[in-house]
């Protein structure tokens, strides 16, 4: 099975803050503006327009994420544990899938949605989901996105969760677009000049050994679902070109993504 | 569209635990006793102590570290709903070629929320805290759920609110659809917690009483703990034909892009969700024999989900039941809960009831039986449309077929 990248990009905590500073956003989570700031980033620099190209159920949605809201969850216990006062959007916020709720109403997404969580995983299984409808041809295009941040108040805790060796992130989040056969098809119609990055990305397959590889991480730093970023980091360095990347996981594990032109 | 020499997936074996008890007995049988496990005082139904001792005498003591006695209640659950699907199915393990998709809202919550609480207000050592928030990531949950089945196939972890288990439903037909997988056991377990509770009763929507879906005077949702799983085969490979219960036929999933808790006031993601089941499935909605809503008792849900099937069915629409008053609502695991009751339908032949409609919500035009009006079945039951609504707007509908 193959899907074709279409984009990607990713984000970091240091440039939402004109976001979390915007009234719109006022009552929005980091997490959530760095899924939307990576989605919009690809939408800004793609030249066709995904919402109008496509009808909404040929759009697919997949969120990957470990830690979810865990930052709002917190605070919603401790608004009822310890504040004794309940704040009802804490709540609404604080659940895993509240991320995706975000998107889908800031981007009118009414097409299929779905949010994985599977630890080190995350971001190979929105992939790999996002892959099989495509392949099923229930969506044309899907928009893949992975994202972890450290909760204020539980940073330690959660650095307490990785090996002492892993650095990582204190919040970033990264999207890949792909698109199947018919998709690029739609797309190409549009009339527009296409730049598309001519990589298609195999089916991931995942090996759970304790066998290191070679080919490290080139993120910076590390979170649950960064496989996405990894794939985009490593199309930005290596347009064009075959790989086998093999992304090595704090628990010994790793995955496998090829990629050939 | 899926090629017609798509494999049709069918239903082999399916374990539950509710309130009412272990396996689907206790549940069916007080189902048509209209009998609920919901608590008159709290309006909750939980996994009691009995039961619980239940659950540890039920399952092998000698399944690995993981599987010690020292499992968290979820686990147990969940474990125990695995065993008796895969006993019912004939699977004596699951090998690298099959598919195992798990379900959950919370995961492992109940364990560490109050720690959490302890370390945030000074009355809890750093260290202690640490080891329940282990526990933390939902991925724990299906690692420890893996390695007490020695478990290393595709798996994968769904957790889009209430509509979880029913997108995992869905998900695993593909997957054998799609041969990625021969076999897929699928299911979704939740426990309450501090969070859940608090945070439904904080936007207002719990009611003490039992609930009474799509009723005019509807006050509310009766949270409750419980797990399932069921097995999922390529029927193509089955040669023991009597070891199918029903089939899965369809699947749809669909937002509302409308709120973060509250449902599209038409239903918008719910109509397109079973609009395209029922295209997946291939089957005219002429067809559907009866809807088993999602009709968790909350004004907007039932308002919004009852619009959506006018919606798509008209004012005779095929009658519509919601079970929750007999089991609760239990969030991420109500889809394949609520999944195995319609395949017990199909089996059984017997329709269920409306517990607590007595009167209809006159803004629905809906056929929806109250709670003293018994259906005549005048065919048998043949396709039944089961949906499903989450928080976010996440919304999932499953095309059940009988074996006939």
């Amino acid at each position: 099975m193959k899907a074709l990248l279409v984009a990607g990009e990713k984000s970091y905590l240091n440039e939402i803050s004109y976001l979390l500073k915007d009234d719109q956003f006022r009552k929005s989570t980091k997490n959530m503006l760095l899924c939307y700031h990576s989605i919009n980033k690809i939408i800004a620099k793609i030249p066709f327009r995904i919402y109008e190209t496509f009808d909404c159920n040929e759009i697919g949605l997949f969120i990957g994420t470990s830690h979810g809201e865990l930052e709002t969850t917190k605070d919603f216990l401790k608004s009822i544990g310890i504040d004794k006062r309940a704040r009802p959007f804490l709540f609404q916020h604080g659940l895993h899938n509240a991320t995706l709720g975000f998107i889908c109403q800031t981007l009118n997404h009414t097409g299929p949605a779905i949010t994985v969580s599977n630890r080190f995983f995350s971001g190979e299984d929105a992939i790999d989901l996002a892959m099989d409808w495509l392949q099923l041809n229930k969506i044309k295009i899907a928009i893949t996105v992975g994202y972890d941040s450290l909760p204020l108040g539980l940073e330690n805790q959660v650095r307490g969760l990785y090996p002492q060796s892993t650095q990582l992130s204190t919040g970033s989040a990264a999207a890949l677009v792909l698109a199947n056969e018919e998709g690029v098809r739609k797309i190409l119609n549009t009339n527009y000049s296409i730049n598309l990055n001519n990589l298609f990305l195999e089916r991931i397959t995942y090996c759970r050994t304790s066998n290191a590889r070679t080919g490290g991480s080139t993120s910076t730093h590390y979170y649950d679902s960064n496989a996405i970023e990894e794939i985009y980091n490593n199309l930005s360095r290596y347009p064009n070109h075959c790989s086998t990347m093999n992304l090595q996981k704090p628990n010994g594990t790793y995955s496998v993504i090829n990629m050939a032109s | 569209m899926i090629a017609s020499t798509t494999p049709a997936v069918a239903v082999t074996g399916y374990g539950v635990v509710t309130p009412h008890g272990l396996g689907i007995d206790p549940l069916w049988s007080n189902l048509l006793k209209r009998q609920t496990c919901i608590a008159n005082d709290t309006g909750t139904g939980i996994i009691d102590q009995d039961i619980l001792e239940q659950l540890k005498y039920s399952l092998p003591k000698d399944d690995g570290e993981s599987a010690s006695c020292g499992r968290e209640k979820s686990l147990l659950m969940a474990l125990y709903a695995i065993q008796q699907s895969m006993l019912h199915a004939g699977w004596t393990s699951l090998n690298s070629d099959d598919g195992l998709i798990f379900a959950t809202t919370t995961g492992y919550i109940a364990s560490w929320e109050n720690e959490l609480l302890g370390f945030l207000s000074g009355s809890r050592r750093e260290d202690s805290f640490q080891e329940a928030f282990r526990r933390e990531p939902l991925g724990t949950m299906l690692a420890d759920i893996c390695n007490g089945l020695n478990f290393c196939g595709h798996n994968l972890l769904i957790t889009t609110a209430c509509s979880s288990s029913a997108q995992a439903i869905a998900i695993a037909s593909d997957w054998i659809r799609l041969g990625k997988v021969k076999r897929c056991l699928v299911g979704g377990c939740e426990t309450l917690s501090m969070l859940t509770s608090q945070g439904f009763d904080c936007f207002k929507l719990l009611t003490r009483e039992l609930a009474r879906p799509f009723d005019k005077k509807r006050s509310g949702i009766n949270l409750a703990e419980g797990a399932a799983f069921i097995c999922l085969e390529n029927e193509s490979t089955i040669v023991d034909r009597q070891r199918i219960q029903a089939r899965i036929l369809g699947g749809g999933i669909a937002s509302d892009a409308y709120h973060m808790t509250a449902p599209h006031p038409e239903g918008l993601g719910i109509y397109n969700a079973m609009k395209i089941a029922l295209n997946d499935a291939s089957i005219d909605k002429s067809e559907i024999d009866f809807i088993h809503a999602h009709g968790t008792g909350s004004y907007h849900n039932d308002l919004s989900e009852g619009l959506a099937i006018q919606r798509l069915f008209g004012e005779h629409s095929p009658p519509v039941y919601s079970t929750k008053p007999i089991h609760g609502h239990t969030l991420a695991a109500c889809g394949v809960i609520e999944s195995i009751i319609c395949i017990k339908t199909l089996t059984e032949q017997i329709l269920p009831t409306n517990i607590g409609l007595k009167d209809r919500d006159e803004k629905l035009k809906i056929n929806l039986p109250l709670e003293h009006e018994s259906v005549a079945l005048k065919k048998p039951i043949k396709f039944i449309l089961k949906s499903s609504l989450g928080f976010g707007g996440s919304n999932a509908a499953i095309v059940l077929g009988g074996i006939s």
